[in-house]
């Protein structure tokens, strides 16, 4: 489903990515794991259109998207949640989810009939917010929320676009470990039919959800496997604990 | 439950009554101050579209605004065109022309780099109607505009004030529908965040630009409005100045609120031509006394403050 192959990039001097190459069939829970500064948000960025890369390609479906604009991406089926909560804080909690299911919609374009008019995304945004429990609370403005609720209405608002292949940047960045606990919940019962690429510092995160782990170090891939058989490498234990 | 609605909507009842009564009981100069606040009203409601609603701080409205103004002014005194069925849609076009142009190239860049591109380009349009005196008058501008022809007659101030209140409603409602569109909240989501927009697949520079331009043809009517009320237009009606007090009547009446553009401009002419009547000299220190008090006391604007108490008082009045 998306085959990345040769990737390099740098930010001035600083090479952040060196050669990276993987692949995703359709369906895969894949999970990258790394130490801070190891290029796995650079990563993200790229795949999903937000950052241009300075050489390698990207192929999605079988068609390169390497130099293609973010919303090309996302009219395709790639859809980003991100590291730190990246939502509409003075608009209304629905405002924001309705934002994020016209994304896709020509509709979008439409000016002369309110939003209110269009019943569909009004119910796909409540059938959205039911699934955190959130639909009571759509009045609100999203700057009045907790930062766990704001966390899921992160991942609700890349998930409303129905992708394809969802990425998520540190899903449970900055919770407690019961929020996150839940959140895990909240997340397996989402994605389930859904491919998923993943990078996370919370390794129950990691072991809950990735079929598979791709581990990033300075730029460049040093491992690949189950959770099981990458708790067992031994690089994987040199980077991380040090022995 | 009829007496509640009644009292919910009280005041633009009350309001509403009132503007379109107003030439029974007011005096002629009244109701010409009343045309003027409608006239920059909907300017400043054009320019709220792109400074509230998208993010982007324009300061060359009083530019696309003078330029409808002087294409209508220009068919009509150099051409001999009075139809306004065809002065008005080339007015407009020009001011929409003049704002894409503008937009294609300001919008390379965002926040006070956008304002200062535009404010030098609105300069640019300041220039170039000085410069082709033949055809604008230069710094004397443009006189004997005459009222608008619609083909039959009805001159007199009165008619004018209800002229440019209807299309003034119009354009409200339009303005209106657009921000409560799926198009106006993409258009809000940008502001807020421009980089999620683009991560939920919109292509944001086209909804800047597109903004822009509706917001450009919009002044575009203020300008033709205000060519005809005035029946002259001269360039200080397009400067840096005029810009600067569009922004100023959009402060005070409150960013983002839409009517908060009307009230701005109500309260700030109302002064000056309450003041202008005492003490014309005074009249800068007073309106930097004013938007002093209301950028420190009234945060976001004398609009969304009048609402909330409005808010308030009825929530007392259910209660009891």
């Amino acid at each position: 489903m998306l085959r990345v192959e040769n990737l390099s990039h740098s930010y001035g001097g600083l090479n952040v990515l060196e050669d990276v190459s993987f692949n995703i069939d359709a369906g895969e829970k894949v999970g990258l794991i790394g130490p801070n500064g190891s290029g796995k948000t650079t990563l993200l960025k790229i795949l999903s259109g937000l950052l241009r890369v300075k050489s390698g390609h990207v192929y999605f479906l079988g068609q390169e998207v390497t130099k293609m604009p973010v919303h090309k991406h996302v009219s395709l089926g790639i859809g980003l949640s991100f590291q730190n909560n990246n939502l509409f804080p003075n608009l209304s909690l629905l405002d924001n989810v309705r934002l994020a299911i016209q994304g896709k919609k020509t509709y979008r374009f439409q000016m002369l009939r309110p939003v209110g008019a269009y019943i569909d995304n009004l119910a796909e945004a409540k059938k959205m917010l039911n699934l955190v429990g959130l639909w009571g609370k759509r009045g609100d403005q999203v700057s009045a929320l907790s930062y766990g609720e704001q966390r899921q209405v992160e991942i609700i608002l890349a998930l409303a676009l129905n992708p394809e292949l969802l990425l998520m940047d540190e899903p449970s960045a900055g919770l407690t470990t019961g929020e996150s606990a839940e959140l895990i919940q909240i997340i397996n019962h989402l994605v389930r039919d859904k491919t998923v690429l993943f990078c996370a510092h919370d390794m129950e995160l990691v072991f809950a959800l990735a079929q598979r782990v791709i581990v990033l170090y300075n730029g460049q891939i040093i491992a690949e496997g189950t959770a099981k058989e990458i708790q067992a490498n031994p690089r994987v234990r040199e980077i991380y604990l040090g022995i | 439950m009829n007496r509640n609605l009644l009292f919910r909507f009280a005041p633009q009842i009350i309001i509403g009554l009132f503007v379109l009564t107003l030439p029974t009981f007011a005096s002629l100069p009244f109701v010409s101050l009343f045309t003027k606040i409608f006239i920059f009203g909907l300017l400043v409601m054009s320019l709220d579209l792109v400074v509230g609603y998208t993010g982007l701080w324009s300061f060359c409205h009083a530019a696309l605004f003078g330029v409808a103004a002087y294409t209508t002014g220009i068919l009509i005194t150099e051409f001999n065109i009075t139809y306004l069925w065809f002065t008005a849609p080339i007015s407009i076009l020009v001011a929409a022309l003049i704002a894409a142009i503008v937009g294609l190239i300001a919008l390379r860049t965002s926040f006070v780099y956008f304002l200062l591109v535009t404010f030098a380009l609105g300069q640019l349009v300041y220039g170039v109607v000085i410069r082709l005196k033949d055809l604008t008058g230069g710094g004397f501008g443009l006189p004997n505009i005459p009222y608008p022809n619609f083909g039959f007659d009805w001159y007199s101030p009165v008619g004018m004030y209800y002229f440019v209140l209807v299309i003034f409603m119009i354009c409200a409602f339009a303005l209106y529908r657009i921000i409560k569109s799926p198009f106006g909240i993409s258009l809000q989501g940008i502001r807020e965040n421009q980089l999620r927009m683009r991560a939920l697949g919109y292509n944001t520079w086209l909804f800047k630009y597109v903004s822009f331009v509706i917001s450009g043809a919009f002044a575009g009517v203020a300008g033709i409005l205000f060519a005809y009320y005035n029946g002259l237009v001269t360039p200080e009606n397009l400067d840096v100045t005029a810009s600067g007090l569009l922004w100023l009547m959009l402060i005070i009446g409150g960013t983002g609120t839409l009517w908060g553009g009307l009230l701005g401009s109500f309260v700030i002419l109302f002064l000056q031509y309450e003041i202008s009547l005492f003490t014309p000299e005074r009249w800068p220190l007073i309106l930097g006394a004013v938007f002093i008090a209301s950028v420190m006391y009234l945060h976001g604007g004398i609009f969304p403050y009048l609402s909330n108490l409005w808010d308030r008082v009825r929530k007392l009045y259910v209660k009891s």
